[in-house]
């Protein structure tokens, strides 16, 4: 494990954690660690009498901790994970011991039995069962949303923001019982649009018609192209078998991780990867989900790191979502190729939203973008004077105008249409993450 | 964009009561648009969703970035001096996250030693500890370069920062920042100060003045005193007094010289003679005072004893010794200073007198007197301790700590250098007994001052009750923490 003590904190869930993991990460409060090629461990002594027992398995970052919290990783695999970064040397335990030992080979025997699982016989009359009952759901589903839509069309935008959370949670739970859960979240962001500000009734009318886009591509399913099928029945919720997915061929490349976002709702964490290609110039987002009280081993990706990977696409017109197949990481860093200036990213967008309308963030490399102020907002110019607009409240603003100091830098922004939020940069040929 | 302004309003008002037309559309959308708005199959509201959905797309399809000449931003000048290594960043980033200002500062020292700077991406970080920690401000900004000046200039929160005329900030700066550069330069050129001082008094309200005033302190001497003078007509009660204080403060002042020829005839030196004659031994004698100028008594002295010890002309004495130059004595005498002292050890009626001196020896921060005090006087005075030479400082204040620990302690907080281990393990044997207290923070704000040897002994210290010793043992913990980091920024900086 090569990780740097800016990319451990980069896994952390919340400031919280991160603020408990640098305090952690004081050999003071281990009573042992250990690492050898397969894991990293230690035993750190909180305020019970037994200490936890913290365990990371190298192979893919998957954490494991003996302390009650439900963060992941907690502030402990951290804390430990710190300690590494700053001084490997301190490790000098190279023997597992048995609750260590235990655990990777639990994770590798749950790996042989997954594929013994891929390898029974399918009840296939008893899915397409399923199946079919499941769309006649969703096709009822969607006519109630469909008449839910054009009632708000019919009775006008301008009485919404006096709706009660009910008018928007009634519907989307609508969505949920007819199991379409992708539309009860776009619902829900119906919902969750900023009513009290200068120009909501716009950013409503796109979100309202995206929806409405997904309601028409289902009920002209038939007529779409296969990926585009795929992907309307993936904004829907319909959700795709990993395991089927994982056998797919998949694009192998150089991935840099160039940043992670984070978003909850309710008690669902949704951390979205960004990736790039290196050689593919392929964007990818690999997202990870988990659930409050749900103790689950994760696969832990480090913005600002490089892996040599297999990425399988979820089958699109325009693919951008992934999932890792197979994965190691690369220490060495790279130089990676971007886009010349903003006509490019345009023009590329213009590509993706006439296979997909629906389409939404998108990540790019730009070269040579420097920040300027103008209009009492902050931009992105390129070398051809073109400016678009950084996200507003993007809070990083103050570490990117550093590293620029005023010369163009390359730049991973994540954005579509007239704004964008900077992920990262290279600076002296190297990735600040922001 | 006119046909999308056409949606957003025929939405917002709603179909019922506008109906969807193509009004602003482009030629090419419009065709599209027709085909749904002509479609009878749909009811309005379809057909509205329909032309909705292809202006949304012909929108976000064809977005262009804004093409605008002229949008420029300064650049940069390039840093005169090296960029700090990756080691030293990291390390800086472990002091940030600690939050202790005493191991930022120590950071800082180091950085600005070596004659480097702090890598962009730190600046910000930098800048907005400067904006929390005012005395970092200066050492700050030299370590965030050429980049730290140029980044100020965009963020109204850090503008202050950015000046770096002392004349600038001076005329235009917060009181802060004035006091802040009226002091250093009335520490490098006196008569510069005063003069920066005097032409905007007039404009200055009594609290600010009360608080420039405060920096004649340094450096005071008789170029003041005209001026000075002039303060005691000042509106403000407060002024006038602070005025009053200073001329007390300079030894040459006509103040300090009424005071002398009052007090200085009062104590004579007698010679004691045996029965042949012969002079055996000196003794003091007090003479009562003979008209004493009424302004006197203006400058604060009391008229009338308070304390049954002293008589009321005995009383006048004890106060006006505390504004007399010590060296005056020494003339008046023609005796050393451990002369005098013994002279005035020797009977009750004028030891009482000793306290003044220690007073007068503050007010005029007299070393020499300091030390003479402490290693003749039979009453040791905490107060002299800070006046001594380092090794005195450190002897007394480790054996008087356990009879004086909060006085001492606030003494020893100010000091610039390291404290040794013999009172660092006095400062910590009280300390770890009262957690409360002397919490993680207290250590923190301390931690330039703690030698890296206490970490070695740190498990020796115990509190009374359980509860009190675990929380000592999360504070020791963190003090351990600070100290491995001090270290770490020596090692880091000197490898």
């Amino acid at each position: 494990m090569n990780l740097s003590e800016e990319q451990v904190l980069a896994l952390a869930p919340d400031e919280a954690s991160r603020k408990s993991g640098k305090d952690l990460a004081n050999p003071a409060k281990w009573v042992s660690k250990g690492v050898d090629e397969k894991a990293l461990w230690g035993e750190c002594q909180g305020s019970g009498s037994k200490p936890y027992q913290t365990q990371v398995d190298l192979s893919d970052i998957a954490f494991k901790c003996s302390c009650p919290s439900r963060k992941f990783p907690c502030k402990h695999g951290l804390g430990l994970m710190l300690q590494y970064a700053r001084n490997k040397a301190a490790f000098t335990n190279n023997s597992q011991p048995d609750w260590v030992s235990s655990w990777i080979s639990k994770r590798i025997e749950k790996e042989e039995k997954k594929v013994e699982k891929q390898d029974k016989p399918v009840d296939e009359a008893a899915q397409a069962k399923r199946q079919q009952a499941r769309q006649l759901k969703v096709s009822e589903g969607i006519e109630d949303l469909l008449l839910w839509i054009k009632d708000i069309v019919r009775n006008g935008l301008y009485n919404l923001p006096e709706k009660d959370a009910n008018y928007w949670e009634n519907m989307a739970r609508r969505m949920v019982d007819a199991q379409a859960t992708g539309l009860a979240s776009m619902v829900r962001m119906l919902g969750q649009t900023p009513f009290y500000t200068d120009g909501w009734q716009s950013g409503f009318l796109d979100q309202l018609l995206r929806l409405f886009l997904v309601v028409q591509g289902y009920r002209n399913n038939d007529i779409l192209p296969e990926a585009l099928q795929q992907d309307i029945r993936a904004a829907i919720g319909f959700t795709q078998n990993q395991e089927a997915l994982k056998s797919q061929p998949g694009i192998t490349d150089t991935w840099l991780i160039l940043g992670k976002q984070i978003e909850t709702q309710d008690n669902l964490t949704i951390e979205r990867y960004w990736l790039y290609g290196n050689t593919t110039h392929q964007p990818a987002l690999v997202l990870q989900f988990y659930v409050k009280n749900q103790v689950n081993q994760i696969q832990a990706l480090t913005p600002g790191m490089l892996m040599q990977a297999e990425l399988v696409f979820y089958p699109s017109v325009s693919p951008l979502r992934a999932i890792i197949k197979t994965q190691q990481s690369v220490p060495s860093q790279l130089t990676i190729k971007g886009m010349t200036g903003w006509q490019q990213v345009v023009a590329s967008l213009t590509t993706q939203y006439e296979k997909l309308p629906i389409h939404t963030m998108q990540l790019f490399i730009v070269e040579n973008l420097k920040p300027v102020w103008y209009q009492q907002q902050w931009w992105l110019q390129d070398n051809d004077q073109q400016l678009m607009q950084i996200k507003p409240g993007f809070k990083n603003i103050w570490k990117l105008l550093a590293l620029s100091g005023g010369a163009p830098l390359h730049m991973a922004v994540v954005g579509q249409e007239t704004l964008y939020e900077p992920l990262g940069a290279w600076h002296n040929h190297e990735y600040k993450l922001l | 964009m006119p046909f999308w302004n056409n949606i957003v309003n025929t939405a917002l008002l709603g179909t019922d009561k506008k109906t969807p037309d193509v009004t602003g559309f482009p030629d090419d959308l419009s065709i599209a648009a027709n085909t749904a708005l002509a479609n009878t199959a749909l009811d309005r509201e379809e057909q509205f969703l329909h032309i909705g959905a292809m202006a949304f797309n012909y929108r976000q399809s064809g977005v262009t970035p804004l093409q605008k000449a002229g949008v420029n931003i300064t650049l940069c000048p390039e840093e005169v001096l090296p960029y700090c290594s990756l080691k030293e960043m990291q390390v800086l980033n472990r002091v940030l996250d600690i939050e202790s200002s005493s191991l930022l500062a120590y950071w800082l020292k180091y950085c600005s030693a070596k004659q480097k700077v702090a890598a962009p991406d730190f600046v910000p970080v930098l800048l907005d500890k400067a904006i929390q920690h005012k005395p970092l401000r200066e050492m700050i900004m030299a370590c965030c370069g050429n980049r730290g000046n140029w980044l100020s200039g965009f963020n109204p929160d850090w503008q202050l920062s950015a000046i770096t005329s002392p004349e600038e900030l001076w005329q235009t700066g917060t009181l802060a920042q004035r006091y802040q550069v009226l002091l250093q330069l009335r520490t490098s050129d006196p008569a510069l100060a005063l003069t920066w001082l005097q032409q905007t008094w007039d404009q200055e309200n009594a609290a600010t003045k009360q608080e420039l005033l405060q920096v004649i302190t340094v450096n005071s001497s008789m170029a003041d005193e005209a001026w000075l003078q002039t303060l005691l007509n000042e509106k403000s009660k407060l002024v006038r007094a602070q005025a009053l204080d200073l001329l007390k403060c300079i030894p040459g002042s006509a103040l300090i010289q009424q005071h002398w020829q009052t007090v200085s005839p009062a104590i004579q030196i007698k010679k004691i003679k045996n029965s042949l004659g012969i002079p055996i031994k000196k003794a003091l004698h007090f003479e009562a005072l003979q008209d004493i100028p009424e302004d006197v008594f203006k400058s604060g002295i009391e008229k009338l004893s308070n304390d049954k010890t002293f008589t009321d002309d005995e009383f006048i004495v004890y106060q006006l010794i505390q504004y007399i130059p010590l060296q005056k004595w020494e003339q008046h005498f023609n005796l050393s200073p451990e002369e005098i002292i013994d002279l005035f050890q020797q009977t009750t009626v004028f030891k009482k007198y000793l306290p003044a001196f220690v007073k007068a020896i503050l007010r005029f921060k007299d070393k020499e007197w300091a030390l003479s005090f402490v290693q003749h006087c039979d009453t040791f005075y905490i107060d002299l301790i800070p006046l001594l030479p380092l090794q005195q400082q450190e002897f007394y204040s480790t054996k008087y700590f356990n009879q004086y620990p909060d006085s001492i302690l606030n003494q020893v907080a100010e000091r610039k250098e390291e404290w040794s281990m013999e009172l660092a393990q006095a400062i910590f044997k009280h300390t770890s007994k009262n957690p409360y207290q002397y919490n993680r923070h207290f250590y923190g704000e301390l931690i330039h001052l703690i030698p890296a040897g206490i970490s070695d002994v740190l498990d020796t210290y115990t509190t009374e009750d359980e509860y009190s010793q675990r929380m000592w043992t999360g504070i020791a913990v963190h003090v351990l923490k600070l100290v491995s980091l001090k270290k770490e920024i020596q090692k880091i900086f000197n490898a």
